[in-house]
């Protein structure tokens, strides 16, 4: 400890040392401190932990004792910690090592350790004393977003493109007398900058989401006519898949039909993206006493069981060999459940790796609506 | 006239590319499915692919190895294209001759597309 505040801190300290000595101080303060800590002498060697370290990494004082701490490093992360480690013992200067460590149940977190050398009144190097934060939620929240950064700038490049060489055929065949030919390379050239249009707005709408600054405009309709006039225009858009709608429904909902709309669209473009070797979709009008639901199911690749719970989350994309060749920002399924939960509603997920999968997108019937049915 | 195979996952790159290639005399066929790309190389036996490198389910590099470790098809040079960042480090260890990346000028293209043809234009 820096030796100015001790001299600062005297008169309180010399207060507590009636009771204890400054050593029992000490690791009583460290015990009661929530962040793993340590102690190494001027060899490097561990002769203190604390009992969040302890509960941390699940093992005895005596394991850790010496080097054995050691063990608990990710094996990937040793050497550059052993380096920070040997440089900081050498110069006695303040460093910050970011590794993973072994946490009791298995799994490696990575901590930021702040190491601060000791001194003793001699002004005598005396060892470090250390810190570990966990970091680890902070460091995968920053991943997905480089991993969104690359995603996006990827769905922005790809219509850029097509529009790029529509540009350059108009430019060439400009003057050349070909009325048809002229439209077709204008319609190719607009349909691109509508996508790259539809990508900045799902952009926008995610920072509008974030700000709380999405508005509704909201009017009472009927779902299944939604529904239906979705699916028709959707059929349209995805040729690839035969979209087939069961169901009938006669509740209303209130909402903002252009939202709900955009929410349902999400699904079934989902649907047909996954499901590249297939060709069929199935939506599925359903309701009860307080929701209308429209399921949409496809046979593709489907989703393994502990992604569920994060595909709605902000940028996630489902890790995997095959998963990260499809394309996509990773933040359609989030808007999506945004959306259907401004309107008091919800977006479920049901499916296995490579079995069917559903989503079940569900609102709140309109209550005046109910009283005439 | 050389025939050359497109294989990207996004339909609008291929229509445009479709469009494009036979503008410059070339014999065009394209696939949006990774699966599709090697039977298609067999039946129409291109000069040239043109293969991207994220085809929604298909690693276009994976598919380059492929191709390139069959003795029918090893000799068909390729260029890879992605919009992906870093994607142009990875692909010569697949065997693949060329790379370009995404959005691309076409004037770039059509000079790898010759280089890699031999194809000496006037």
């Amino acid at each position: 400890m820096d030796i100015k505040l001790l001299e600062k801190r005297k008169p309180a300290i010399e207060k507590l040392s009636s009771k204890f000595s400054v050593e029992t101080q000490f690791k009583l303060m460290a015990d009661y401190a929530p962040m793993p800590m340590w102690v190494t002498d001027i060899y490097d060697q561990s002769t203190f932990f604390n009992q969040a370290w302890l509960e941390f990494t699940g093992r005895g004082i005596e394991e850790e004792y010496g080097k054995g701490w050691m063990e608990g490093i990710h094996p990937d992360d040793l050497n550059k910690c052993l380096k920070i480690y040997d440089a900081a013992t050498q110069t006695h200067k303040r460093y910050t090592a970011e590794y993973r460590l072994r946490r009791y149940d298995g799994q490696y977190r990575w901590v930021l350790e702040n190491g601060v050398p000791q001194f003793t009144s001699e002004h005598v190097f005396d060892g470090f004393c250390g810190s570990c934060v966990d970091v680890h939620n902070i460091k995968e929240i920053e991943h997905r977003k480089d991993q969104f950064i690359v995603a996006a700038s990827h769905e922005l490049k790809t219509p850029l493109t097509s529009l790029n060489i529509y540009l350059h055929l108009l430019s060439g065949i400009f003057g050349s007398g070909s009325q048809e030919k002229f439209n077709h390379y204008i319609s190719g050239a607009i349909d691109q900058v509508d996508k790259i249009n539809g990508l900045i707005n799902h952009l926008l709408d995610l920072s509008k989401i974030q700000s709380g600054s999405l508005e509704l405009e909201c009017s009472v309709f009927s779902f299944q006519a939604l529904v239906k006039s979705i699916v028709k225009k959707m059929r349209v858009i995805i040729p690839s898949h035969e979209i087939i709608l069961n169901g009938k429904i006669s509740g209303k909902v209130k909402g903002d039909p252009e939202r709900i709309s955009q929410a349902f669209e999400n699904l079934l473009s989902n649907a047909a993206k996954y499901s590249k070797e297939q060709d069929k979709i199935i939506v599925e009008l359903y309701e009860d006493t307080k929701n209308v639901k429209v399921s949409v199911t496809d046979f593709g690749i489907g989703i393994a069981k502990e992604h569920l719970s994060k595909i709605f989350e902000r940028f996630y994309k489902i890790p995997g060999k095959k998963e990260e060749t499809f394309p996509g920002m990773g933040i359609g399924l989030y808007l999506s459940q945004q959306i259907a939960k401004k309107h008091g509603g919800k977006i479920e997920a049901e499916s296995e790796k490579n079995k069917e999968t559903k989503f079940t997108l569900k609102i709140p019937i309109h209550k005046s609506s109910v009283k005439h049915k | 006239m050389a025939k050359i195979l497109v294989v990207d996952d996004d339909t609008d790159i291929l229509s445009v590319m479709e469009i494009l290639l036979s503008m410059k005399g070339f014999e065009v066929q394209v696939t949006s499915k990774g699966e599709n790309a090697l039977p298609k190389t067999e039946s129409f036996k291109p000069d040239l692919i043109l293969l991207d490198v994220l085809i929604s389910g298909h690693d276009g590099r994976v598919i380059c190895k492929q191709l390139k470790s069959n003795r029918e098809t090893s000799h068909i040079p390729v260029i890879m294209f992605s919009a992906h960042p870093g994607a142009a480090a990875s692909i010569a260890e697949y065997g693949a001759n060329d790379f370009i990346a995404k959005p691309f000028d076409v004037n770039n293209l059509m000079k790898k597309v010759n280089a890699q043809l031999g194809i000496n234009p006037a």
